[in-house]
């Protein structure tokens, strides 16, 4: 006997169709859900933890090329490191730049000796640099940090204006926004930030191990430099007019070679025209009082300047 | 089978689509990376090497200079270079065999700079006209570059307009003021654009070489359509002089807030999307709505 159900493909319609239409509330209600999940979670995670940044200019060389996008780690509780890569806020704007000195530690920037930055006694082997620093025109000059100072400079050392120049200083604690932690563009440098293995690790928030030898690292900066030995206190009676604490600054204590180891004062001071210092093709001329590197070599090496600039200021 | 070919069929054109389009870009960031590494290497072995031997480097190219007549430019795109010699190809050969790096950071470019010689053409790289100064110290050096507008693909690739890495095809939004940066060994030269100028190969023949023997001149020199040159000249400056600049360019960006929330949120809402996928797979093999019976008797 047939049995006729003359509403079957009517049913199975029906049922189509209410399966469709719970599978597209099941995927609006999921999708909102999940947005307002990630919105919160961004939030979250914003507020606490990471922000975005990009970088523009070359004072960080190939590390951070123009146009590198960057995931910033918000204070770590570790505290910073030498090495790391910080984000910080200066004149209503943002620079990222290399931390190679932090509170307490002693700096001696010596442009044209083979090692320009050494900190609390110790070289810098810094293999991802470009550039010099003599070529950026700071002077000799020695300082020790503050309790909230760092000392940052970029990677492309002869173009980069930082913490090497007097003008710039130091940049304090409360400006630092973060620590560059994750390279996101360009996709060939995708991956964690590089350089600070080459440093010796900084305990952030307390004095570096180094300066446990007190003495011994300040002579040892005394010979390279050429001058009696001075420690750090008595420095900070030298130079009270450049001391800027209150700006958060501040140079705690800083002391100006008289021209050992720098052509151009050396040359303002003695009147002579500034092209005596060069040619550097010619011959390595050792100016008198010339910072001396620890294995004793001394060396004057000019930047390739711009021959009417040093002339004009000659005159 | 037919629905199977037919969707392989429209996946592989979506995927050939997609290639051509981010081909220039895929190109662009490995012309960047190998240029990355290369200038990596150059600088890692440039902080190994002894001051004296840089030292030494730079003078010889200080009495090659010295050495030097001065010449029109001529058009170094068409006439062969016969002044690249022996003793020009030693000189200032760095690490990784390249003279040091041009950056213009107005078009974002920074290419390695070659000697001339016969590997070495302006029609394939950034070379360093054979002839004319050498980065070193010393006044009235004019240094002369010459490079292509853009790396012409010459296999399968050229026919189907696929273009090769960028060079210096963007010269003409150079303009006076802008910088040029030339690294070589462990020393910055920077040089400020002051003019920018397209010559044809016989306004090459006659143009005088620029400034006055107290300054040091950088020319870049491309090719343009129709056989014409686009240089672009500047004069040396000093680094100092320029620190306004540098700080200016010298700038972070932080994007706007609901922009980093949406940003740091995205994989929480990429899994999501993951996890409704696999409940709607689940959901579709666990409540199957079952074909329509066939009735025996009616066979």
């Amino acid at each position: 006997m047939e049995i006729y159900h003359p509403k079957f493909d009517e049913l199975l319609r029906e049922m189509r169709r209410v399966r469709r239409e719970k599978k597209r509330n099941r995927l609006l209600w999921g999708l909102g859900i999940f947005l307002v999940l990630s919105l919160a979670a961004g939030w979250f995670v914003f507020n606490r933890y990471y922000t975005l940044a990009s970088m523009h200019g070359p004072a960080m060389g190939e590390t951070l090329p123009d146009g590198a996008l960057v995931l910033v780690r918000r204070t770590p509780e570790e505290g910073y490191r030498r090495g790391d890569i910080l984000l910080y806020e200066r004149d209503e704007g943002w620079q990222m730049k290399r931390m190679l000195a932090g509170p307490e530690d002693r700096v001696v920037l010596s442009p044209y000796s083979e090692n320009p930055i050494r900190v609390n006694g110790e070289e810098l082997q810094e293999p991802y640099t470009v550039g010099r620093t003599a070529d950026a025109g700071v002077s000799t000059r020695r300082l020790t940090l503050e309790s909230n100072e760092y000392f940052v400079a970029g990677d492309q050392r002869s173009l980069s204006v930082d913490s090497r120049n007097r003008d710039y200083g130091t940049i304090a604690k409360e400006s630092i926004v973060g620590r560059a932690d994750f390279i996101l563009w360009p996709i060939y440098l995708i991956g964690e930030v590089n350089g600070g293995e080459y440093l010796p690790n900084y305990e952030g928030g307390s004095a570096s191990p180094e300066t446990s030898e007190g003495t011994e690292s300040t002579e040892t900066e005394a010979e390279e430099t050429g001058t009696p030995e001075e420690t750090a206190a008595p420095a900070e009676t030298d130079a009270p007019a450049e001391t800027d604490a209150a700006a958060g600054n501040g140079v705690s204590s800083e002391t100006d070679r008289p021209a050992d180891a720098d052509p151009a004062a050396e040359a303002a001071a003695s009147g002579e025209p500034e092209a005596s210092k060069k040619p550097e093709v010619a011959s390595e001329t050792a100016a008198p009082g010339t910072a001396k590197s620890a294995d004793g070599a001394s060396e004057t090496q000019a930047p390739m300047e711009s021959p009417t600039a040093e002339k004009g200021a000659g005159e | 089978m037919k629905k199977f070919i037919l969707w392989f069929l429209i996946l592989l054109l979506l995927a050939a689509g997609a290639a051509w389009l981010l081909y220039p870009t895929g190109v662009e960031q490995w012309s960047a990376k190998e240029n990355a590494e290369l200038m990596g290497r150059y600088c890692s072995q440039v902080h190994g090497m002894p001051a004296a031997e840089i030292s030494g480097m730079l003078q010889a190219a200080g009495e090659y200079n010295a050495e030097l007549e001065t010449e029109p430019i001529g058009d170094v795109f068409t006439r062969k270079n016969s002044r690249a010699n022996n003793r020009y190809q030693n000189l200032l050969k760095g690490p990784e065999g390249i003279i040091g790096q041009l950056q213009i950071p107005r078009i974002g470019v920074k290419l390695p700079v070659y000697h001339t010689s016969q590997a070495n053409s302006p029609e394939k790289k950034l070379i360093h006209v054979a002839g004319t100064s050498l980065p070193a110290a010393g006044s009235g050096l004019h240094m002369v570059l010459a490079g292509p507008g853009q790396q012409k693909e010459t296999d399968f690739r050229g026919s189907l307009g696929l273009k090769g890495p960028r060079m210096l095809q963007e010269m003409e939004l150079v303009k006076p003021g802008d910088q040029m940066i030339l690294l070589v060994l462990d020393r910055t030269m920077v040089f400020q654009v002051e003019e920018v100028q397209t010559l044809s190969a016989d306004g090459l023949e006659r143009l005088e070489p620029p400034g006055n023997p107290d300054e040091n001149w950088l020319t870049v020199m491309t090719e343009r359509e129709g056989g014409r040159r686009l240089l672009v000249q500047g004069r040396q400056t000093s680094i100092p002089e320029e620190t306004e600049s540098l700080t200016a360019a010298d700038q972070s960006d932080m994007p706007p807030d609901w922009l980093n929330i949406l940003a740091l949120g995205s994989p929480v809402l990429l899994l999501g999307l993951f996890i409704l996928w696999v409940i709607e797979r689940f959901m579709k093999r666990a409540y199957r709505l079952p074909a329509p019976e066939e009735d025996p008797e009616k066979e």
